[in-house]
């Protein structure tokens, strides 16, 4: 029971969020910033990946972004 | 012990920040902005310029108040024309705020809506944004999105059924589990596939930005150099 708690309190570190959430090294407002100066830039270039696909689309998104990371 | 093993893959997230983008306004994953933006959405509009919304996370250690104080100060700076502090809003993760802007583009004026929200030392900011005369038809999408902003503990626990988020879960929870006489590249394969078979299957009410967490999240664990080395 002690090795299985041991291992618990091990495993913690590994509870990262699932998204990367930037370090607040700067001051407090900066992410809402930088989201509408981001959000006019989107909306000016138009980026992204017609979901006309659905399901097929995100997961060339994710493909086409990881593809140099690893061979299938 | 069982007990422990089986509820062990909870472990492998905490929280998870999510909102429903409009139906059919396409996802991108933006490589080249702030690090604070997760992602972004992007509609059809009347000009080049395009409706979109996209989301952020800060960390922060001040309070609603204090950050939109802050947040208003980099926002005048920026040269925004109007700011509006339009009160409380209820998003589906609890009270947060929402601001209106105004700014000019070279397609025109723009108007953008901003939802705030901060929880657990992180303030998550959705922005919206479209050429004003494209608001009028526009704003009630844009409000509804923005009110789907929610916080949950891991990808499954959204899912309406228990069915749905005990395959969820099941899924997750076999990535690793190759049988000896499928080789790897094969099992890595099917398993993605499976994925996306769920992910359209149970999740076609989820909105596509949960797709994209559970199908992101899901690529990842597959081809991850643990899956390599365990498989």
């Amino acid at each position: 029971m002690r090795k299985i708690c041991l291992l618990l309190i091990l495993s913690l570190p590994m509870t990262a969020p699932t998204q990367e959430i930037a370090s607040r090294n700067s001051r407090a407002g900066e992410g809402a910033g930088y989201a509408t100066r981001d959000a006019t830039v989107l909306s000016m270039m138009g980026w992204g990946v017609g979901l006309a696909a659905g399901i097929a689309t995100l997961c060339a998104l994710l493909e086409n972004n990881t593809s140099s990371s690893h061979s299938h | 012990m069982r007990w422990i093993v089986l509820y062990f893959p909870l472990f492998l997230y905490s929280s998870v920040c999510y909102f429903t983008p409009p139906a059919d306004w396409e996802c991108c994953q933006p490589k080249n902005m702030s690090p604070h933006i997760q992602i972004g959405f992007v509609g059809k509009g009347s000009t080049e310029f395009r409706p979109s919304i996209n989301l952020a996370v800060e960390e922060v250690d001040v309070s609603l108040k204090t950050y939109l104080k802050a947040v208003k100060q980099i926002h005048l700076a920026q040269g925004n024309a109007v700011w509006r502090d339009l009160g409380p809003f209820k998003v589906a993760a609890g009270e947060g705020r929402l601001i209106q802007l105004c700014s000019f583009s070279p397609c025109g004026e723009v108007e953008m809506f901003q939802a705030i929200l901060i929880r657990d030392h992180q303030a998550y900011i959705l922005t919206a944004a479209a050429l004003k005369k494209d608001t009028p038809h526009l704003k009630e999408t844009i409000l509804k999105s923005l009110a789907s902003l929610s916080i949950v503990p891991n990808l499954w626990t959204p899912l309406p059924l228990e069915e749905q988020r005990l395959q969820l879960q099941d899924f997750f929870s076999s990535i690793h589990t190759r049988p000896d006489d499928i080789a790897l590249n094969d099992w890595n394969a099917m398993q993605w596939i499976q994925l996306q078979k769920i992910v359209e299957k149970e999740g076609s009410s989820m909105g596509s930005h949960w797709q994209f967490l559970v199908l992101k999240d899901g690529y990842a664990e597959i081809y991850s150099k643990k899956a390599q080395a365990k498989n």
